[in-house]
């Protein structure tokens, strides 16, 4: 790998130069820059994916319900 | 000058401090590949999330669990229990590493791109609501331990939220992940304790080998079954360690050394969270009535038996699992809104580039720790229902997970594989099945003897 081969060679101080910042650009991926990430774009969500993330929507609802209702019972004994 | 953003040419990427300082880490990384004794030194500079996020998720109410569930049932049936719930946590934290190092992107981030934002929303709100609960109980149980020292309560919070400050505003993420693993070492002390309540070694070696006694299935065992269950898988902690990796810059060639971190924290915590069974299992040999006890009854419960220095310890123990789980809960919380709200999400970042993601950071820790000063607040039964909210709200946080790491589009070689897949599914069926015999037991109550 690139930062493999940099491994050695590099100091670690502080960069001040345009030319100085080429080092970082080899260690990290290109994905590893804060503010150059490509967007990944949406994946295609088929019926049955679709189907599963409402089921446990409504199964989450309904079960934050029940929590609620247990702690209402608890403070209204 | 490390704070400065660096101009860069037009056909290369923007090189912000954020770079500069992961850059570094990298550095020292790629140095130690290529050392002949590198690799301690490798392992020292890869672990880091793996260790946090489950030694974090051994936090005030985890461990408030444990000692319930060794108080009311004795070494039996939860010992390896918990064990198996950890290698339950491992199995889904793996796939984070593995998320992280593709994608170089947070968990947030990554559902919002792929699923957009409407189940992006869902996914968020799940992961606050859970978070802020989570956060109050941590400052409970921090209020509780110091309390046993004699601090008072607002002493107390303070307190914490001054460390909490201190740790994440150090603005490097290297030094706040070095602070939150010596923290993290503190967890350890519950092993004392366990050893100075002088637990038989023939029983315990029986419980893991048989898993007896079982004990009576009621609404209490129910309980502290989903807590246990809570106290280890918990949707903060996809968040949380898929972002802390992307901060540290792990990458393809880490995902061992991922593993083995993520391994190490289980470990490390499974045997923290049954040495607190252990610890407080002389309760259960004399009979001393637990149901209602809180974070310091533990400890004053415990001083005939550990004595002054064992309740202590088990004070100090409480205390630690507050202050880490709310410094990596508060920070899932910042690094989910930075990703989303697409501002800068780095504890690399200085205060001036990163104050919204800070501020998040700081604002929920502030929030939860108010709350728990709130005069008559129903305190006690956020604690009893935080775990079971986690178990609960953690299958669809599972399908998201088990649906990016099979997209091949975005994971390539690192996509699960079939034994992956029938583990995943496998921990997501135990979880639902466990969330809805909870569910049934609340609308039928009579179903099972109280």
């Amino acid at each position: 790998m690139r930062e493999e081969k940099r491994g050695n060679k590099l100091p670690l101080q502080p960069v001040t130069t345009e030319q100085d910042l080429t080092w970082v650009r080899e260690v990290l991926e290109p994905d590893q820059f804060a503010e150059s990430k490509a967007p990944l774009g949406r994946r295609r969500l088929g019926p049955g994916l679709l189907v599963l993330l409402w089921v446990l929507r409504i199964y989450v609802l309904v079960m934050t319900v029940l929590i609620a209702y247990q702690v209402w019972q608890a403070l209204h004994p | 000058m490390a704070h400065t953003v660096m101009p860069s040419s037009q056909e290369l990427p923007r090189v912000t401090s954020e770079d500069l300082k992961r850059a570094r880490d990298r550095l020292r990384v790629a140095q130690a590949r290529r050392h002949r004794w590198g690799k301690l030194s490798l392992l020292w500079l890869l672990i880091g999330p793996g260790v946090l996020v489950m030694l974090g998720e051994n936090d005030a109410p985890s461990m408030l669990s444990y000692a319930a569930t060794g108080a009311t049932y004795g070494p039996g049936f939860f010992l390896p229990f918990i064990l198996v719930t950890f290698l339950m946590a491992f199995i889904v934290q793996e796939m984070t590493v593995r998320l992280a190092a593709a994608t170089h992107r947070g968990h947030a981030e990554l559902i919002f791109e792929r699923f957009g934002p409407f189940w992006g929303a869902f996914a968020l709100v799940d992961l606050a609501l859970g978070n802020l609960m989570t956060l109050v109980t941590e400052f409970i149980g921090i209020r509780a331990g110091l309390g046993f020292f004699g601090v008072p309560p607002v002493l107390a919070v303070l307190l914490a939220l001054a460390v909490i400050a201190l740790v994440v505003l150090t603005r490097r993420y290297w030094t706040w992940e070095r602070i939150g693993l010596a923290l993290a070492t503190f967890n350890l002390v519950f092993i004392p304790v366990a050893v100075l309540a002088h637990p038989d070694p023939g029983q315990l070696l029986a419980a893991f080998l048989t898993w007896q006694p079982v004990p009576r299935w009621d609404q209490t065992t129910l309980l502290l079954l989903l807590a246990d269950i809570g106290a280890t898988v918990t949707p903060w902690m996809l968040f949380f360690q898929q972002s802390a990796s992307v901060d540290k810059g792990v990458t393809g060639q880490d995902i061992a050394h991922g593993r083995l971190d993520t391994a190490l924290g289980a470990l490390l915590a499974a045997v923290a969270g049954i040495a607190t069974a252990i610890a407080t299992s002389p309760l259960f040999a004399h009979h001393v009535n637990a149901s209602s006890f809180a974070g310091a009854d533990f400890a004053r419960a415990l001083l005939p038996y550990v004595g002054r220095v064992g309740a202590s310890l088990f004070a100090l123990g409480i205390v630690e699992a507050g202050l880490l789980a709310a410094i990596t809960i508060a920070s899932s919380s910042a690094y989910a809104f930075g990703e989303v709200t697409r501002q800068p999400h780095s504890l690399n970042r200085s205060w001036r580039e990163g104050w919204p993601f800070y501020c998040v950071l700081l604002v929920a820790a502030g929030l939860a720790a108010a709350v728990v000063l709130i005069p008559n607040a129903p305190l006690e039964f956020i604690v009893l229902i935080v775990n079971v909210y986690a178990v609960l709200s953690m299958p669809p946080a599972l399908v998201f997970l088990t649906v990016l790491v099979n997209d091949r589009e975005i994971m390539g070689e690192q996509a699960n594989g079939s034994l992956a897949n029938v583990l995943t599914v496998t921990v997501t069926l135990l979880i639902c099945l466990a969330g809805l015999v909870y569910g049934i037991a609340t609308v039928f109550p009579g179903l099972l003897p109280s």
